[in-house]
């Protein structure tokens, strides 16, 4: 196959699932379409659970020939980036138990160099606190704060990822919420 | 109560709460402070997380393949090693049977769509009551299934190169193995086929599951065979006497109980010439044309609905192409459009009539438009890129003296006063490559006139058991062109004798045939399947594939799949068919028969089914309940046929079945009967005469 047809192209508004579909049947362009809409989210996710980059990339590659073996076998009972979340989630805890954790990178970059309100710029402050002490927080409830506030799971949904009950969902986002307004409360009494 | 709306705060940051949830809190947020704070506090989290995780990705690195890709993707891609492996024993009984649960009623899901709908009426309609449950059972499939994402099995990593994963194109010593009930007797015999009993069903169900890998075994597992059976049992009481399972009973649909239709197929009351005996053009003017068609050129891909909308113009229509194509094509993608999707749109979205025949002649062109009927045909043509598509043109006068047809073309234009000249010998060359099927349109007040004008073509019958030796005719005069054997073919599909049918279709794509005709002559697949050759199905169907969605390929993969006793992966591509197309009249009918094969009815067998793509029979079936074959009460005549194609001398007679089915019908079977010994064989006709046994006027 030298060069792709035009109808090979993929379309933008193609859903996940009739992708999954043509993945089933052995189409690598739909593959190719759904790495590029869901890649991104999936190694920053990968990235969270392994921690070392190299190792969250090799991960991705092994998500995505999982995504080639099974999705003959996906029934659409839950979203496909559910889907993709559950096995990312799998093969990084398999990553991991291969490789000992490494130290996570302390990485400062999207800090405040935007300009704009007075209030904008206190809230990006106030949130580069927040993300240095989310990286403190207990792994699973990083964890489940990303999965409902960066892949924009349901409650449901990040329960089915997590493999745990919907109430624990819902106290691990309690209790992330009370650590994280503790450090927001003290840099509310420093700035005074 | 003030904790739900705690809960659902951070959701609604996220922004993925329902939107009825989503007003009321914000209304709730109005009048309480503590949540508003709460609020804040989660719109800061929520930012820095996203920050924080999408901050660690530059650059998405580059996809390794999984596969190298070949032809269509299957060498090493979605492979099926793992289904020819000993079977998973999963059971912790025995007695465990893998059947679908029949009678769970279910909460209504909200994303319920409609088509599961239009199968629960339809099969509301069908069954009475007793297939509420169903229905249901369809509806809930996909969404509750347990289990949710089996995909993946972390456990051992090296296992998974030996984890089954794919469906399609079963080996054939899987399906050997598998599937038990594939039939591969000839279709001929399939009416005489022993029945089975429901016991031998299920234990037969039963066998085909536990052989099966865990994935693709239907679930719940957890049913009993006694319970099953007496659920089966207690839905099969509640059905109509005639609807029942008919393994329940000894005999086959007892014959006395069938209406009688006098005279069958040869000679209907009324009917003014047999096929050579009188010129369909005979007596006609030179020249004529029929006034009024407004011109449309084509939007990609939308020739048939261009066409059609031409047609219809001359008849006063006030719609135009994207009209019908919003019906006909919801989706962009849709590449083709056949005339009995054309016929059900005319006949049931607009005030006007319409009908489709196949193997029309210039003659009955010319006094069609003669007589004020504008015509659509398919055709054949090779564009200036020099590939071959499928085409419409709109037929709408002729004339002697030029020696040419009076065209409207969609694509290539128009004349300098209105249509085209396309000369006799062009247009015959471009619409024998679609079997010569036409399809006529006109005002509700000239039905009448306009089945007169048809003559023969107006009994649908007659022209099918006629259809072969039309089509030998040809064939036998051109050996070297592959449509002459692609219509052959056509006419014994169609006759329902698809045995001979898949061979003749095989020696059409053995002489060569261009890469898009399945596009728009999706035959094939019906004389695939019902000849039982589901390799055949599947490989032209994932072939198909590679270049786009067809509702042929995914209806026909459906197919085989529900025949091969996967009704999961049988109704997923059914919904995809509709999703594509939601008017796609087939897949809505077979969704609905999925939950009868389920129940172990063998809808779906090959040669139990009837495969004839008919706008008027699907209509029936869709809005009137009329049942499709397996339920037929019919009744039978034998018919003498001409030689066939490969010259035999003895051909044995068909066997013509009525089946029931309101509009355009009646509508038939039509088997071959295998000689018997004892009967003399019937003498046969040479092939220069007279083609059919009409008698003489």
């Amino acid at each position: 196959m030298a060069t792709q047809p035009w109808w090979k192209i993929p379309d933008p508004d193609e859903p996940d699932l009739r992708l999954i579909e043509r993945i089933g049947r052995g189409d690598p362009a739909a593959l190719e379409a759904l790495y590029a809409r869901h890649g991104r989210a999936l190694l920053a996710y990968l990235i969270g659970q392994v921690s070392d980059p190299h190792l969250a990339e090799e991960v991705l590659q092994d998500v995505m020939l999982a995504v080639w073996r099974g999705a003959a076998r996906f029934r659409g009972e839950s979203a496909v980036r559910t889907w993709l979340l559950a096995i990312a989630r799998r093969r990084a805890i398999t990553a991991r138990q291969r490789r000992p954790p490494v130290e996570r990178p302390l990485d400062d970059r999207a800090a405040t160099d935007d300009t704009g309100p007075l209030e904008l710029v206190e809230r990006q402050t106030e949130r580069s606190a927040v993300r240095a002490a989310l990286r403190d927080l207990p792994d699973d409830q990083r964890e489940t704060l990303e999965l409902v506030f960066f892949h924009g799971l349901s409650g449901p949904e990040a329960a089915e990822v997590l493999g745990v009950a919907p109430g624990t969902v819902k106290s691990r986002l309690h209790r992330a919420k009370n650590v994280l307004e503790r450090v927001l409360r003290m840099r509310e009494n420093t700035d005074a | 109560m003030h904790n739900t709306w705690l809960d659902q705060l951070p959701y609604y940051v996220a922004g993925t709460l329902d939107p009825a949830d989503r007003a009321a809190l914000e209304t709730h947020l109005t009048e309480c402070e503590a949540c508003r704070e709460a609020l804040d506090t989660w719109m800061v989290i929520a930012g820095a997380v996203r920050d924080e995780a999408g901050g660690r990705v530059d650059a998405l690195p580059p996809l390794h393949h999984p596969v190298a890709s070949s032809r269509n993707g299957h060498a090493a891609a979605p492979s099926h090693d793992g289904i020819t492996q000993p079977p998973k024993k999963t059971e912790d009984s025995p007695m465990t049977v893998h059947f679908p649960e029949i009678a769970s009623l279910r909460p209504m899901p909200h994303s319920r769509s409609l088509l599961t709908l239009v199968a629960a009426v339809l099969l509301v309609v069908l069954f009475g009551t007793g297939a509420i449950l169903l229905a249901q059972r369809i509806g809930d499939s996909d969404i509750t299934d347990p289990g949710a994402p089996q995909g993946d099995q972390p456990a051992a990593p090296g296992a998974q190169a030996e984890t089954p994963t794919a469906l399609p194109t079963l080996p054939a010593t899987a399906t050997q193995t598998l599937v038990p009930t594939l039939p591969s007797s000839p279709p001929a015999e399939h009416m005489n086929a022993p029945q089975m009993t429901s016991t031998a069903l299920i234990e037969q169900y039963q066998k085909t599951q536990a052989a099966l890998p865990e994935e693709l075994q239907v679930l719940p597992p957890h049913m009993t065979s006694t319970a099953f059976i007496e659920q089966y049992r207690e839905t099969q009481a509640a059905l109509p006497e005639e609807l029942r399972d008919l393994s329940l009973t000894p005999t086959v649909v007892p014959p006395t109980a069938t209406p009688v239709m006098p005279n069958i197929g040869l000679m209907t009351p009324g009917m003014s010439s047999s096929i050579s005996a009188v010129p369909l053009d005979a007596g006609l003017p030179p020249r004529a044309e029929i006034e009024g068609v407004r011109f449309e050129a084509q939007t990609w891909n939308n020739s048939g609905p261009a066409a059609l909308s031409m047609a219809l113009s001359a008849l006063g229509w006030e719609g135009d192409q994207a009209e019908a194509a919003e019906w006909l094509r919801a989706d962009a993608d849709d590449r083709s459009v056949m005339l009995w999707e054309m016929v059900l749109f005319v006949e049931h979205q607009t005030n006007y009539g319409a009908l489709s025949r196949v193997g029309g002649v210039p003659a009955l062109l010319k006094r069609l438009v003669a007589y004020g009927f504008p015509v659509v045909i398919p055709v054949g043509l090779e564009l200036d890129d020099g590939e071959w598509y499928g085409h419409h043109w709109v037929v709408a006068g002729y004339d002697d003296e030029a020696q040419a047809f009076l065209v409207y073309d969609s694509y290539l234009g128009a004349g300098e006063d209105g249509p085209r000249e396309v000369p006799y010998s062009e247009l015959e060359d471009a619409w024998r490559q679609f079997n010569r099927s036409f399809m006529i349109v006109y005002r509700p007040e000239d039905r009448a006139e306009a089945l007169d004008e048809l003559v023969h073509y107006a009994d649908q019958e007659y022209l099918r058991v006629l259809g072969p030796s039309m089509a030998n005719g040809y064939r036998m005069q051109h050996p070297d062109d592959p449509w002459a054997a692609f219509n052959v073919g056509a006419a014994w599909a169609d006759l329902g004798d698809y045995g001979t049918a898949a061979a003749a279709f095989d020696e059409a794509f053995g002489l060569g045939l261009p890469w898009r005709t399945l596009w728009y002559r999706p035959e094939p697949y019906a004389a695939y399947y019902g000849a039982g050759n589901f390799e055949a199905v599947m490989r032209l169907a994932d072939e198909q594939s590679q270049v786009g969605f067809f509702e042929e390929a995914a209806y026909w993969r459906g197919m085989v799949y529900a025949a091969q006793g996967f009704p999961d992966l049988a109704r997923r591509e059914f919904q995809s068919v509709l999703d594509f197309n939601p008017n796609y009249l087939p897949a809505q009918v077979a969704l609905g028969e999925l939950a009868l094969s389920e129940l172990g009815v063998p809808v779906f067998s090959a040669g139990n089914r009837s495969t004839v793509f008919d706008a008027a029979l699907y209509w029936s079936i869709q809005s009137q309940g009329v049942a499709p074959t397996p339920y037929v009460t019919h009744m039978e005549q034998t018919v003498p046929m001409t030689p066939d194609w490969r010259g035999e001398q003895d051909v044995p007679p068909v066997r013509v079945t009525r089946v029931p089915g309101v509009g355009e019908g009646p509508f038939i079977e039509v088997t071959r009967v295998p000689l018997e010994p004892t009967v003399p064989a019937l003498p046969s006709q040479p092939l220069e005469a007279t083609p059919t046994p009409v008698p003489a006027n």
